[in-house]
C-alpha cells in the first residue's frame, strides 16, 4: 500500500517567521522522492505537517486524500524519522523498538535483523548511551520496520559512517522494492542519495523551486565552458544560474528547456557542453546569487 | 474515542514505568521497614508506612506524571498514536497506577498491623483519615486513589504546560495546575492537611461531597491535559 502527498499554499509561521510561505507541491504514491533545500528552508516544517508533528497555520496537506492530524486512520500509516530520534533518553533501545508494535504495519523480525546488521547494542542499553552513529541508525531501523505506507526520512542518517550510511541505502532500496510505500528522503548529502530518487522537490525560503523526475531536471541544467564573449553570446536568451570564470575562460550553468537547438549552437560555437549534477543544480538553483527559474 | 488503542498505548505506558516503579518499591519498602524497627527500639509511636504512603508514595509517581508529556508524547506520536489515543491511554493509566498505589498501601496497613500485634503494639495512625483501620478497604483505596490521582493529574498539568508553553509561563502557571490537587487535599481533610485543617477548627464536608467534588477537580485537570495537548505541535529535540 502506498500514499500519496498533495500540499496546496501551505503556511506555517513561527511567530513572525513563515518557515512555508503558500507552499504547494505533491508526492507520487510509490516512489522514493528527495526533498532538497538549505537549511532554514522549511523541509523539517513540511516534513512535520506531513507527519502530523505540526498544524499548518494556512492551506492544507492531504495524504491519501484525507488530513493526517490527529486523523486515527492515517496516523499509523506515516512514519516521520528526524535526526534526533523523538525518543525519551533513558528509555532502553528494546523498549523503544517495543513501541513499533503499536503500528500495525510493523515487522519486528525485520527490526531485530536490521539491529544486527547495523549492530546497534539494544540489550538493556539506553539510548542515551548509544553513540551518535548507532543513535541514527536506531532511528533508520524505526523507519525502515515501520513499513509505513508514507515514510519519511529527515536527516535521520546524519550521523553515520559512510559504511553504514551504503548499508542503509541498500536496505531501504532492497525493502523498498519488497515492500513498495511513498518514501520521502531529506537529505544535504544530495551526491550520495541522488541515485535513489525518482523525483526531486527542491524548496528554498519556504517556497518551490522545482518539482520534477531527477533525470528530467538534472537535463534541464547544463554547462556551457569556452571563451567568455563566446559563451556569453550563445548563453543569451537562457536562465544563466551560475557562472565561474579563469583568465579568458567562463564556465555558465544555464538552466531551462534546453532543446537541441541549443545543443547545436552551443557546438556550432565550439563549446564545450557538459551535465551538471543534481548537487551543482542544487547550489545554483538555491544560491543567493543564482537567477530563480 | 477508539478503545484498542487507548488500551494499548496504557499497557505500553504502564510496561515502560514498570522497571522504575519495582525499583521504588525495592528502595521504599526496606526503607520503610528499617524505619519501623528503629522506631520499635526507640519505643515511637504510630504507623510507620503511614509516612511513606504521605510521602515517597505520591511525591515519585508525581514525578514521573510530570514527564509524561514532554518524555512520552513525541514518542507515541512517532509510532502513529495519535495525541488523542495517547491522552486517553495515559489517563488510563493515571486512573489504574492510583488505584494500584491505593492497594500496595492498604497491603502494607495490613503488614504492619500483622507485625505490631505480634509485638504487642497499638496499630494508631498519627494524621486523620477517611478510615479508622486498615480493615476498611474501600475507604483506604478511595482516600489514597483519590489523593494520588488529583497529584498525578496536577503533575501531568504541570509538564505539559511546560511542553506547551514558554517555561516562563508554565512556571507562573504551577500553583493553578496544582489547585486541584490541593482542593482534593482540603475536601478530604486527611494526612497532614487533616491535621491541619483540624487545628483551624475546619469541618470536613460530607463524605459525599468531598469525594464527588474531588473527582470533578480531577476530572477538570484532566481535561485541561487534553485541552492543551490536543494540537500541540511535537517539537524537534536538540541534537
Amino acid at each position: 500500500m502506498t500514499l500519496d502527498v498533495d500540499v496546496r499554499d501551505l503556511t506555517v509561521r513561527y511567530g513572525d517567521v513563515a518557515a512555508l510561505d503558500r507552499l504547494s507541491l505533491s508526492f507520487g504514491g510509490g516512489q522514493i522522492h528527495g526533498l532538497l533545500g538549505r537549511n532554514g528552508a522549511g523541509k523539517s516544517t513540511l516534513l512535520a505537517a506531513l507527519a502530523a508533528y505540526r498544524r499548518p497555520t494556512s492551506g492544507s496537506v492531504l495524504v491519501g486524500g484525507e488530513d493526517p492530524f490527529e486523523n486515527p486512520k492515517l496516523m499509523p500509516q506515516i512514519c516521520l524519522i528526524r535526526e534526533a530520534l523523538d525518543v525519551y533518553d533513558t528509555e532502553t533501545c528494546r523498549s523503544v523498538l517495543s513501541l513499533g508494535a503499536l503500528r500495525p504495519t510493523w515487522d519486528a523480525e525485520y527490526a531485530d535483523e536490521l539491529v544486527e546488521r547495523f549492530e546497534i547494542p539494544v540489550t538493556r542499553r539506553s539510548v542515551t548511551k548509544l553513540s551518535r552513529g548507532k543513535k541514527a541508525a536506531l532511528a533508520c531501523v524505526i523507519g525502515l520496520a515501520s513499513r509505513a505506507p508514507l515514510t519519511i526520512f529527515d536527516e535521520a542518517y546524519l550521523g553515520m559512517d559512510a559504511p553504514s550510511r551504503v548499508a542503509f541505502y541498500d536496505e531501504l532500496l532492497a525493502d523498498y522494492m519488497r515492500h513498495p510505500r511513498t518514501i520521502v528522503i531529506s537529505t544535504h548529502m544530495i551526491e550520495e542519495f541522488s541515485s535513489l530518487f525518482e523525483r526531486v522537490a527542491i524548496i528554498d525560503r519556504g517556497r518551490l523551486v522545482v518539482q520534477g523526475d531527477t533525470d528530467e531536471i538534472k537535463a534541464r541544467g547544463a554547462s556551457v565552458i569556452g571563451p567568455a564573449d563566446v559563451v556569453d553570446r550563445v548563453a543569451t536568451g537562457h536562465a544563466v544560474v551560475g557562472e565561474r570564470r579563469l583568465g579568458p575562460t567562463k564556465s555558465v550553468t544555464v538552466y531551462g528547456d534546453l532543446d537541441a537547438d541549443f545543443e547545436e549552437n552551443v557546438r556550432a560555437a565550439g563549446l564545450e557542453l557538459g551535465p551538471v549534477s543534481l548537487q551543482d543544480l542544487f547550489i545554483h538553483l538555491t544560491s543567493d546569487r543564482g537567477v530563480k527559474p | 474515542m477508539t478503545t484498542t488503542p487507548a488500551l494499548r498505548v496504557a499497557r505500553q505506558v504502564s510496561r515502560g514505568f514498570a522497571p522504575v516503579i519495582a525499583i521504588f518499591l525495592a528502595i521504599v519498602i526496606p526503607l520503610f521497614m528499617g524505619i519501623g524497627v528503629v522506631s520499635f527500639i526507640t519505643d515511637g509511636e504510630g504507623s510507620v508506612w503511614e509516612i511513606a504512603a504521605a510521602g515517597a508514595f505520591k511525591w515519585f509517581p508525581f514525578a514521573l506524571a510530570v514527564l509524561l508529556t514532554p518524555a512520552l508524547l513525541p514518542m507515541y506520536v512517532t509510532h502513529g498514536v495519535t495525541r488523542h489515543q495517547f491522552v486517553a491511554g495515559a489517563m488510563l493509566t493515571l486512573v489504574a497506577f492510583a488505584v494500584a498505589v491505593a492497594a500496595i498501601v492498604n497491603l502494607g496497613y495490613a503488614a504492619e498491623s500483622a507485625i505490631y500485634r505480634a509485638v504487642d503494639r497499638p496499630h494508631d495512625f498519627r494524621d486523620p483519615h477517611l478510615f479508622a483501620s486498615w480493615t476498611e478497604v474501600p475507604l483506604v483505596i478511595t482516600e489514597y486513589a483519590l489523593l494520588l490521582a488529583a497529584l498525578l493529574a496536577g503533575g501531568w498539568l504541570i509538564g505539559t504546560l511546560y511542553y506547551r508553553l514558554h517555561w516562563l509561563w508554565a512556571t507562573l502557571l504551577i500553583p493553578a495546575a496544582m489547585a486541584p490537587a490541593g482542593g482534593a487535599e482540603l475536601l478530604l481533610q486527611t494526612s497532614w492537611t487533616g491535621s491541619w485543617t483540624e487545628s483551624m477548627g475546619w469541618t470536613r464536608p460530607s463524605l459525599t461531597v468531598a469525594l464527588s467534588v474531588s473527582t470533578l477537580l480531577i476530572g477538570a485537570t484532566l481535561a485541561l491535559v487534553y485541552a492543551l495537548t490536543r494540537s500541540v505541535p511535537i517539537k524537534l529535540k536538540a541534537t
